[in-house]
């Protein structure tokens, strides 16, 4: 991958192109004329060419990025809570680390949510734009769309494989702590019945107490799989909501040579359609004329005739 | 060496270059099929680009909060268009990459027309070939013969694209040329000319044993663009055409509007990755894999009861989704093949072909093309190519039959045209233009081949004929590579073995050959080849090289003088 600079040249011989052409105004100037090309200069450094501001929703693509890398961070961290909290030995109570999983998964998803408006508001933005500005505006779209995409993605295969790890776990301790009672996966009637037998029957006091504590833990690791899954869902929303804006990878519709050949051939019938148009005006504009004319010739000579035969 | 990800390597700098914000990318029309037969749009808008430009349309507007990274030829006309934008320019910064060699007096004209100081930056980055796969590169000219002379036009061309692709991938090579070609020469001679006058360039690394540039020529094997072809990609490229990746399906019948044209890309198709090299029989089993697998998905895609079911279609919609594509895709391909191979008789054309090109019983072969002549069904221009093959096979033979064949054809209602460029197939690859005779058995390797293959037996009668290429390939990595026939181009010699070859055709390669250069690089270890030519042929385009390279010549048909006008 050999690559060769020609900045150096290039500055310099635009350089020496400048001191040249001031060398040239500099020769050409006299007393009189010394005032007037200052007011040339003037006049070229503030040409009204150059003022024209980009379109308001530039700065929502910044914002919409600085929104990504936000979000990856906090996922980045969420992910270490999630391993944290998965190691850790099952019978501690873990409320705050809970909790503090539970506020960062909310804040990624209002970020998500965040993020969505503001591509919305990117797209909305542009409509009184011209083509050009308007092609830019669909391909930032699309990009940004894509991104968050992709990283939405990540989010979800990240919670859902949490998940996944949570309810194994718990499906363990289950194995371990209430082996013979099962109270909560097993929903039978009949063995409840028979549990609440046992219950009666065989355990102690202390026993009871046990099992309230579990059943208790259960409940608390229910709700938590039960956000998570709200989260998953509400994520599902953003998700069909930006799938209908980007184009399939791989087909035709991806290609770069094939998008601008297809501008090409717009602009191309565009200006067709207007020579066509124009077309018909002017031919509209001869036929008026060659009637009125006409109207004209008969009108005269009815007049020719009539003054005639007086 | 892999010339695919070398000019992705470059589109990438390009755009990194240029720093954070938005950009526009401003190209040509070459640059343009050179950008997208690496990158689609979708991974070029991940990196911050938002515009695509061509330099030669002139509907641009103002938009000075982009940057602009111009990437185009250094011709004249572009250098023109290029002043002209930097006296008036409508973007806020220039990034210029030129994709080969300029001159100074270039730079001079765009520096003087800088008013502004808006361009922070010009380079030259060499990626001025097309890079069809990672093993062959395409400079996308037909017709770069001239009354069997260079057109210089395109041999301007070619030494630019051999100079970038040497300067890509960072060789500076030993050059060796089919010696009976004086168009191999003059390139190879224009090529050494080049890395002369731009030694500092090519001052890269020395390795042990260095790189080996082969110019050879078409004219060398006439035989291969001629027949039909039995692998994915190849066959693809001969029934329907591929341009570029693309393929323009919007002549089948029965085609549904956003199938009309498909992109073939090994690099984002992993189905067609796996698959390009297979012959027809493997495709057709694997399609079949393919739809039982979409099946699985799409039943397991109906059933969303769960909320967990949910969760697993979101997961994997946007997999199913291009999956979907990717079915569709090809089994409308392969179903197309499938139609045309059945409705135009190519089966027994192709058998009839493979049996003309390895094996000589003369009066069997006649009898064939004769009764394939006479057959409906089959092509005109299919029996064309039998007769061109007939008459590159049998042109010494004492008493061939050309000029019967091509009154049969005649009779047939073939267009006079096509029945003209039988002789100019003669006159093209005939005998004459040959160092290596394609087809007769005399000298001893070859008869031993053919017992071994005899002994062997034919595995599949499609596919017995393999190109000159191999033959040579073989011999050159061997070390033994005649030097009467392949001479090096000044002193230099090579005593060891090359390890990275970069093979050039002029006049064009085939999807056959890349075959045989994808599976040598794979079967021999330590080897590295890259293939290139003017152009990939097929029949058609192969048909229009022979056109332009024969305009305006006598032929001799068995004695009689014709004059093709």
């Amino acid at each position: 991958m050999a690559v060769r600079s020609l900045t150096e040249v290039f500055v310099l011989m635009r350089n020496n192109a400048l001191q040249s052409r001031h060398i040239f105004s500099e020769q050409a100037l006299d007393d009189r004329a010394a005032l007037v090309p200052c007011h040339d200069v003037e006049r070229g450094s503030t040409s009204p060419r150059d003022t024209k501001l980009p379109p308001s929703w530039v700065d929502g693509i910044e914002e919409v990025e600085y929104e990504m890398t936000k979000i990856k961070q906090k996922m980045k961290e969420l992910v270490t809570l999630h391993e944290k909290y998965l190691t850790r030995p099952t019978l501690d109570d873990s409320t705050a680390e809970e909790q503090e999983i539970e506020v960062l998964t909310q804040d990624i998803t209002r970020m998500f949510t965040h993020c969505q408006r503001l591509v919305h508001q990117i797209r909305s933005r542009s409509h009184s734009a011209s083509l050009q500005e308007s092609r830019v505006n669909k391909n930032v779209v699309m990009s940004l769309v894509g991104a968050l995409q992709d990283l939405s993605v990540t989010f979800r295969s990240a919670q859902g494989s949490y998940l996944k790890k949570l309810k194994s776990r718990e499906e363990r301790s289950e194995q371990f702590f209430t082996t013979p009672l099962s109270p909560v996966s097993d929903g039978g009637l009949a063995d409840n019945l028979h549990v609440d037998q046992m219950f009666e029957q065989k355990f102690s006091q202390e026993q009871l107490l046990q099992i309230d504590d579990n059943t208790c833990m259960v409940e608390q690791r229910e709700r938590e799989i039960a956000r998570v899954v709200r989260s998953i869902a509400e994520l599902n929303e953003i998700f069909k909501d930006l799938a209908t804006i980007i184009t399939d990878q791989g087909t035709i519709l991806d290609r770069i040579d094939y998008n601008l050949e297809h501008v090409q051939t717009q602009v191309h019938q565009g200006l067709q359609k207007l020579q066509k148009a124009e077309n018909y005006q002017r031919k509209n504009h001869k036929m008026l004329c060659i009637l009125i004319l006409a109207a004209t010739t008969v009108f005269l000579i009815i007049l020719l005739v009539a003054l005639k035969s007086h | 060496m892999n010339v695919v990800s070398v000019i992705k390597l470059y589109i990438s700098k390009m755009i990194e270059e240029s720093g954070p914000g938005m950009k526009v990318l401003l190209m040509d029309k070459e640059t343009t099929s050179i950008v997208s037969m690496v990158f689609a749009q979708s991974e070029i808008l991940q990196k911050e680009v938002y515009l695509f430009e061509r330099m030669d349309m002139n509907s641009r507007e103002a938009m000075k909060h982009l940057k602009c990274i111009t990437f185009v030829r250094p011709t004249k006309e572009n250098v023109e268009l290029l002043t002209q934008e930097l006296k008036n320019p409508r973007y806020g910064q220039y990034f210029i990459y030129f994709s080969n060699v300029i001159s100074k007096a270039d730079i001079k004209t765009l520096a003087e027309s800088d008013e502004q100081e808006v361009v922070r930056e010009v380079q030259e980055f060499y990626a001025d070939y097309i890079a069809v796969s990672p093993h062959l590169f395409s400079v996308n000219c037909v017709g770069c013969y001239q009354g069997l002379g260079w057109n210089p036009v395109h041999l301007q061309r070619s030494t630019q694209a051999v100079i970038s692709v040497l300067l890509s991938l960072k060789k500076n090579p030993v050059i060796r040329y089919q010696g009976s070609s004086e168009l191999a020469r003059r390139l190879a001679e224009n090529v050494r000319q080049s890395i002369t006058k731009e030694v500092s360039l090519f001052d890269f690394r020395r390795t042990d044993v260095p790189p080996l540039l082969l110019i050879l020529d078409r004219r060398g094997d006439a035989v291969t663009p001629l027949l039909n072809q039995w692998t994915y990609q190849a066959m693809v490229h001969e029934l329907l055409g591929i341009n570029n990746n693309r393929v323009n399906l919007a002549d089948v019948p029965g085609i549904s509007k956003d199938l009309q044209e498909v992109v073939m890309s090994a690099e984002h198709d992993e189905f067609y990755a796996n698959n390009m090299y297979l012959n027809f029989g493997e495709i057709g089993s694997n399609i079949k894999e393919l739809m039982e697998d979409f099946q699985k998905k799409t039943k397991s895609q109906q059933k969303v009861e769960s909320i967990a079911d949910m969760k697993a279609f979101v997961e994997n919609y946007p997999q199913f989704k291009k999956m979907s594509g990717t079915v569709a895709k090809h089994v409308t391909m392969v179903g197309e093949l499938s139609r045309l191979v059945a409705s135009h008789n190519l089966l027994e054309v192709s058998e009839t072909e493979q049996e003309l090109s390895c094996q000589s019983d003369h009066s069997e072969n006649l009898k064939r093309i004769r009764r394939l002549i006479g057959n409906e069904k089959v092509r005109d221009i299919d029996a064309t190519r039998l007769v061109m093959l007939y008459a590159l096979h049998y042109e010494r033979h004492s008493n061939n039959d050309i000029t019967g064949l091509v009154d049969a054809l005649k009779k047939r209602g073939v267009s006079e045209k096509l029945t003209k460029m039988v002789y100019s197939a003669l006159e093209f690859g005939g005998s004459k233009s040959r160092s290596y005779d394609l087809f007769d058995a005399e000298n001893v390797r070859s008869i031993t081949r053919k017992v071994i293959k005899g002994l062997k037996g034919v595995e599949n009668i499609y596919t017995q004929h393999t190109p000159l290429l191999r033959e040579t390939m073989e011999d050159l990595l061997r070390g033994k590579l005649k030097e009467a026939p392949y001479p090096y181009l000044g002193t230099v010699q090579m005593r060891e073995r090359p390890q990275d070859v970069i093979v050039f055709m002029v006049g064009g390669t085939t999807y056959e050959e890349s075959n045989v250069i994808q599976e040598l690089n794979r079967t021999t270890p330590g080897v590295h080849i890259v293939l290139g030519g003017t152009t990939v042929h097929n029949f058609k385009s192969f048909l229009e090289e022979m056109k332009s390279a024969t305009v305006g010549m006598i032929m001799k048909p068995g004695g009689s003088k014709r004059v093709i006008r």
